[in-house]
């Protein structure tokens, strides 16, 4: 609108600010990650065994768990939502779209912390008596993840869906397509650019999120082959180890831990900001 | 051909009874347990409510520190988000050069994905910086907690003020430079009481996000018993915390309950914050939505 | 005279506003009937209401009755005895002011409208889309790039491109709203003549705001005037030259 010499200069002083410090704290977790991979040599930090006592502080555990569980998570979540989408975009009847999406608005409010308690008293027990174990499981994490993670993607898709919607409905009308047919062969094969941003937006909360897998997962440092084994998320790593105040090995390996999270965070916002740059707009 | 368009229409329907199922099944399942469990003794125990309110006596069995922590905890974060969060946002639309608007976003971008217990972590890491350097006493607690969650709020305070502003009409520029207003007159008399709705809209939001969130406190001074918030460097306590540790710790039904009750204070509380920032933006987009 | 398309009574309203107020008039088959009138006089709506496509609308209210002359057999356009929505539309091909090539590639926007809407798959799709665009003289532009999106034609090819997607529909109806309008002079040009090379095959009802491509084009013209419509005018009883021109100013 206007030009930057016009801004008051307190104005540019406070925004470059925040960016200074956005860029600190990038440069400032990357640079501690960076220091505890040199300093930890010995420690083997990409080892496959996390063991504070024989001070083997492996991490691979962790990120496997990591990207196990949010990969997992995010196939059962982007389905659900490509289905309730598909809801609110006028294959379900025009009351179910109603009440899914204010259903679906109410859920972003939903703290995840009260998403992990509730599941910790009914789905838990209910893993536990179907199946064994102890309930706090891979499965119980992936299942509360992907409910978390449906509001935020079905919302993103159906605003790219519902904008290529109306450009071309009257013209599939005119063409003679049912409102279905118009959906499932026009609209959707059209908005994949921004089906695909929605995945990446789930991956990168899924992987992101601690509290889900710190309370439902059982954080056992393990490699789990099955649904109902607990496995250790990175993020409840850090939320764990850290709060038994552990230093040496152990400290070095959270910093490192935090690093890789960031570096995906980062990955994952520049490709989002790569598509949505790309192509014509929604 | 007809088989994609079946599929499809199966999934939709699954899916939406799916969701609409398990969320029911879950609101009910926190009501009728945390439902009954609302009332005086939720917040305050046995200490008399008044008693309480002042400080004048310490509550040992009920939310009450823990509400207080987490308002406080709002009212700080706040204090440091708002203004830096709202300037950005303003020089964004505004002011910013295309080179300035460009590494500007991409911090933003780049900060709103962050995960929250990252942002946990450089703040620990921070304090321990700075008990290396400058503050050789300083400790986790209040303060740091409401530095760090204003980081992991910025992103979205900035990117609301920004794109409420971008959705005004130029016709509402022209009309007031064309009256011959300065571009600060123009600002602060015409487009941002225009764009305030959306900009509180955002205010809330942000609240919201800062109200739930769990990571960053655990990392950066939150317990789970402390009292009433005794000052901006000492340890408190906060909702979230509180039923975390208590899905983990509880001892006995009396605790358990009290987590059932906390839990829906905060569902409540994030949710009216919701509520509330949804109504202003939408009326935000109504007032402009015959000018455009 | 025979006839494809009759409306009687013909009226159409969204919300409050009563947009068409009575319109009577039979199309002749075979023939281009070149729709004229001010901007906001409703022919686009008339247009629409014998395609159906006012339905998509909120608000919208119509009455009177439409009858359609298709495969030999008159019925009604909507109501009991009339054909499905979907076959309809494929017998009444529509071309929009503007360009409107669905979001796909270019050859997509013939097949699958061919598949879902025709039931034409495969091999005979792919004939059926060969002959539409040899038809609008577009196959030898783009044979070598169906897979590439339709956005990335010219104007005029895209509009071109659109009539042909009408035109593998095998449609009896043509409607065509202000077909040349986006479109610059050679471009326009070009449609016109695919307009005047389609008039021995199909029905062309097309609504034009210029009047010398309304007497280039037109057998019959049709005025409408504050959404009212009554009979035509063939083009013989049309004055020549500059006089046509108050003519019709007169009756508008
Ligand atoms: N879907 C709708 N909802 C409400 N009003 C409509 C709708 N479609 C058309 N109208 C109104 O009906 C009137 C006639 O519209 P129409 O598009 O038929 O005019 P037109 O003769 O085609 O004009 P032009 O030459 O400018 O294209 C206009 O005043 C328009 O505002
Ligand atoms: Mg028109």
């Amino acid at each position: 609108m206007f030009s930057s010499s016009s801004s008051p200069p307190w104005l540019r002083t406070v925004s470059l600010g925040v960016g200074a410090i956005l860029a600190s704290v990038f440069a400032f977790i990357l640079f501690s990650a960076l220091a505890a991979l040199l300093r930890g040599v010995e420690w083997e930090f990409f080892g496959a065994v996390w063991s504070p006592r024989e001070e083997k502080f492996g991490l691979l555990p962790m990120i496997y768990g990591s990207l196990i569980l949010s990969f997992s998570a995010l196939a059962l979540g982007w389905v659900l939502s490509l289905g309730c989408c598909c809801t609110l975009r006028g294959l379900g009847p025009r009351w179910l779209a109603k009440i899914l999406l204010t259903s679906l608005r109410f859920m972003t409010a939903i703290p995840t912390v009260v998403y992990g308690f509730a599941a910790v008293f009914l789905l838990v027990p209910v893993i536990r008596s179907a199946f064994g174990g102890s309930g706090f499981s891979w499965l119980a994490a992936a299942v509360m993840l992907a409910l978390q993670g449906v509001p935020a993607m079905t919302l993103t898709m159906d605003g790219a869906l519902q904008s290529i919607e109306e450009q071309t409905s009257l013209t599939a009308a005119a063409l003679g397509l049912t409102p279905v047919q118009h959906l499932t062969w026009v609209v959707l094969p059209a908005s994949k650019k921004w089906l695909l941003s929605s995945a990446l937006l789930g991956y990168g909360r899924a992987l992101g999120d601690t509290l889900l897998p710190i309370m439902l997962a059982g954080n056992a440092p393990q490699f789990a082959a099955s649904p109902l084994e607990s496995l250790r998320t990175l993020t409840a790593h850090i939320g764990l180890t850290l709060s038994t105040g552990a230093g040496g090995g152990e400290r070095s390996s959270l910093l490192l831990a935090g690093g890789l999270l960031l570096v995906n965070s980062m990955i994952v916002s520049l490709t989002a900001r790569a598509l949505a740059g790309r192509g014509p707009a929604a | 051909m007809r088989k994609r368009e079946m599929s499809l229409l199966l999934l939709s329907r699954l899916s939406a009874l799916l969701v609409l199922g398990v969320l029911g099944g879950l609101l009910a399942f926190l009501i009728s347990r945390g439902g009954p469990v609302l009332g005086k003794e939720l917040f305050f125990g046995d200490t008399p409510p008044l008693e309480a309110l002042l400080g004048l006596r310490p509550v040992w069995n009920g939310l009450w520190p823990a509400v207080a922590g987490t308002l406080f905890l709002l009212l700080l974060t706040m204090a440091f988000a708002v203004l830096p969060g709202i300037g950005c946002g303003v020089y964004l639309s505004c002011f910013a050069s295309p080179r300035e608007k460009y590494w500007l976003s991409l911090a933003v971008d780049l900060l709103a994905g962050i995960p929250s217990i990252v942002m946990g972590l450089f703040g620990f890491l921070l304090i321990i910086f700075l008990r290396r350097t400058l503050l050789p006493r300083g400790s986790t607690g209040m303060l740091l907690a409401a530095f760090c969650l204003a980081l992991l709020v910025l992103p979205s305070l900035i990117v609301a003020t920004r794109s409420s502003l971008e959705a005004l009409p130029d016709s509402l520029l022209l009309a007031a430079e064309a009256l011959g207003f300065s571009r600060g007159q123009t600002l602060r008399h015409v487009l941002l009481p225009a764009a305030g709705q959306g900009i509180l809209g955002g205010v809330m939001l942000a609240l919201g996000r800062a109200a739930e969130d769990t990571a960053v406190i655990m990392l950066t001074g939150a317990v789970a018993s402390a009292g009433l918030p005794g000052g901006l460097t000492s340890k408190f306590e906060a909702l979230p915390f509180a039923i975390y540790y208590t899905a983990a710790q509880y001892a006995d039904r009396a605790e358990l309950d009290r987590g059932y009750g906390a839990a829906l204070v905060l569902l409540c509380l994030s949710g009216g914050l919701l509520f509330l920032s949804w109504r202003l933006q939408r009326n935000l987009e109504r007032r402009w939505k015959g000018v455009r | 005279m025979e006839f494809c398309v009759s409306l009687r009574d013909l009226s159409v309203s969204f919300g409050s506003r009563q947009i068409l107020k009575g319109v009577n008039v039979d199309f002749p088959c075979r023939k281009v009937t070149v729709l004229l009138g001010r901007s906001g006089s409703g022919k686009t709506t008339l247009l629409r209401s014998i395609n159906r496509l006012n339905e998509s609308f909120d608000g919208y209210r119509g009455y009177g009755t439409g009858r359609v002359f298709l495969d030999g057999v008159l019925r009604p356009i909507s109501g009991s005895g009339s054909l499905p929505l979907s076959i309809l539309r494929r017998k009444v091909g529509m071309v929009f002011q503007s360009p409107n090539p669905l979001p796909l590639s270019i050859g997509k926007n013939i097949l699958l409208p061919l598949a879902l809407v025709a039931g034409k798959e495969g091999e005979e799709g792919k004939d059926a889309m060969k002959k539409a665009l040899e038809e609008v003289g577009l196959w030898r532009e783009v044979s070598d790039r169906l897979d590439r999106p339709a956005s990335s034609l010219s104007g005029g090819q895209q509009q071109r491109l659109c009539l042909a997607r009408a035109l593998a529909l095998t449609p009896e109806i043509l409607l065509l709203d202000e077909p040349t309008s986006s479109l610059d002079r050679a471009a326009g040009r070009r449609i016109e003549e695919l307009i005047f090379s389609l008039r021995e095959r199909y029905s062309i009802l097309m609504v034009s705001h210029s009047l010398s491509q309304a007497q280039r084009l037109g057998d019959y013209f049709a005025i409408l005037t504050e959404g009212t419509l009554n009979g035509l005018l063939p083009a013989s009883e049309l004055p020549h030259g500059a006089e046509a021109e108050t003519f019709i100013a007169n009756l508008l």
